[in-house]
């Protein structure tokens, strides 16, 4: 009954190449992988102390939300002038004192020995920040980056201290001042930000957008900021391209870096705005999971091939084990490099392991004798179906 | 027997029925939180911000009337609640939208070349950190709490 049992050449070379190019573009894939890095969660322990000094007050101190970050100057600071005093706490500073052994001046009175503190100030003024989102450009997956356009408006109890605002996660391309006066400040921004992607359910994923202000040289001691509810809002017709607005989300907290000097105790009021974005569910399904099935489907049709045209049942596979490869390989050219997988990853790996499997059903068929082929047939043709749908849905799942 | 071509154009027909986007009305309350008469050289018109009092969380809707809506709706304070009917229909590209059409006893006429008229969808609710308020967050996607009372606010 079944005849051919060698491949021709042709069909050999055919396996051959496929392979390889699989082989070639795994081994690649698995580089990428090796060389990404975790990102570390800035969030999680990163500060020296937990901002638990002003824990009474208004502002609460987040413990998971203490930012290690040294790098201020590299902030896009933008000076908001007026107010209260000079930019760059210098005033502070001037009421600072040397110790006997010089170095940096501090301040013996007052709760912080910083030389940026203002024991002298009173009261620090409670200022409300309400910011309304105009637009969201240029979202790049792979940066993290992305260019936001905003109003943002600073409204106090009392007298504001000169703001020196600046952008921990970004910087400033523009800013409009339209008001400033000593209890309200209004500004327009456009600036560049980033946010670390987190892409574990890729490609249904939602992703955060966040914009992070802070005063950078007066210290919770002369400035609180709270959000503020009732003027923090998406412009009318908000939309970010792609994506489905989710959530907004703004949040308040004192925030402390590592020693920067000697006694740098000064607690700094931070600001994030947060918006949420979630990828379209079914352009998620069109772009990655249909393409992935109907690869296994087609190899799965190899199945009902005898082994008497055993050109055309290797051909439903080896290629389709080339192609899945190359389409993984460029869904991984859309993303970062990450080191963990994603939820398209696990759905790549249950393809590997469908086409492994219908590949090692026809591979069979080279090792048993002529008079078992038929049986290797019809059991590859119950076996190999059933696992191969357990394992789809398995990857689908996880 | 029922001809093959006939039982085939009759399911054809159920079918097309079955996916006609025909308008829901519902009826609720509203809260009228400002209005606004916005004079011009060509007319009256009234910019009205409404609150869905009987829907969980702060739906807003924001929209514009014509002159007769504005002279209809000059009777009703700021502040003061008011029947309203909303249609509800799928749109061409499969979205869903809905539409204020009366408040009160006034009956409202959507310009389809309006592009001032919006709503906010949201649920606020605190962030909290340690038990202590630090913030805020609103969720943009209507919950099934709010779908279940208010289904006009359905999108996707």
């Amino acid at each position: 009954m079944f005849v051919k049992r060698r491949m021709k050449k042709r069909a050999v070379v055919v396996q051959l190449l496929c392979i390889a190019l699989a082989a070639v573009l795994g081994i690649f894939m698995l580089l990428r992988r090796v060389d990404a890095q975790e990102p570390k969660d800035k969030g999680r322990g990163g500060g020296r102390s937990l901002g638990l000094r002003d824990a009474g007050g208004a502002l609460a101190s987040d413990a998971g939300e203490a930012v290690a970050h040294a790098a201020v100057g590299d902030a896009g600071a933008v000076g908001g002038g007026g107010g209260g005093g000079a930019d760059g706490g210098d005033d502070q500073i001037e009421t600072a004192v040397l110790g006997p052994d010089g170095g940096v001046p501090i301040h013996v009175e007052g709760h912080y020995r910083s030389p940026f503190a203002n024991p002298y100030y009173g009261e620090p003024a409670t200022v409300r920040v309400g910011l309304v989102l105009n637009d969201i450009e240029q979202y790049d997956i792979m940066k993290g980056s992305f260019q936001a356009d905003f109003y943002l408006s600073l409204t106090s109890d009392r007298p504001m201290p000169s703001m020196d605002l600046i952008f921990p996660n970004g910087k400033a391309d523009s800013k409009e001042v339209i008001a400033d006066r000593p209890t309200f400040k209004f500004y327009r921004f456009t600036g560049t930000f980033t946010k670390a992607p987190n892409l574990r359910t890729y490609p249904f994923d939602s992703q955060t957008l966040e914009i992070t202000i802070e005063e950078n040289t007066e210290g919770i001691d002369q400035i609180r900021l709270v959000p503020d509810q009732a003027h923090t809002n998406l412009e009318d017709g908000f939309d970010v391209i792609g994506w489905d607005v989710g959530h907004l989300e703004a949040r308040a907290y004192s925030h402390n870096y590592p020693d920067r000097f000697d006694d740098d105790d000064l607690y700094y009021s931070r600001y994030v705005f947060r918006l949420g974005i979630d990828r379209y569910g079914t352009s998620a399904i069109f772009t990655v999971f249909v393409p992935a099935i109907v690869i296994v489907l087609i190899s799965l049709m190899g199945m009902w091939v005898p082994p008497g045209e055993m050109e055309v049942r290797s051909n439903s596979q080896a290629p389709m084990l080339a192609a899945a490869v190359l389409f993984h390989f460029a869904l991984m050219q859309q993303l970062p490099a990450v080191s963990y997988l994603t939820r398209a990853d696990k759905l790549m790996i249950g393809v590997y392991l469908s086409l492994l499997i219908g590949m090692l059903s026809t591979w069979c068929f080279f090792l048993v004798e002529e008079s078992r082929m038929e049986r290797i047939f019809i059991w590859a043709r119950r076996i190999v179906p059933p696992v191969t749908v357990a394992i789809m849905v398995t990857a689908c799942l996880a | 027997m029922i001809p093959k071509c006939i039982a085939l154009a009759g399911a054809a027909v159920l079918l097309l029925l079955g996916c006609t986007r025909e308008a829901h009305h519902y009826e609720t309350t509203v809260q009228i939180v400002r209005t606004e008469a916005v004079k011009d050289r060509s007319g009256t018109v009234i910019d009205i911000d409404l609150e869905y009092a009987d829907c969980p969380g702060d739906q807003r809707e924001v929209f514009q009337g014509d002159a007769a809506f504005a002279q209809c709706i000059a009777r009703y304070k700021v502040g003061e609640k008011l029947p309203a009917s909303i249609s509800f229909q799928q749109l061409p590209d499969g979205h869903f939208d809905s539409e204020v059409e009366r408040v009160g006893e006034c009956r409202r006429t959507r310009d389809s070349q309006d592009e001032r008229s919006y709503e906010i969808i949201h649920q606020c609710h605190d962030v909290k950190v340690n038990g202590v308020v630090i913030g805020f967050r609103c969720d943009r996607k209507p919950s099934k709490e709010l779908l279940a009372k208010c289904p006009w606010f359905r999108r996707t």
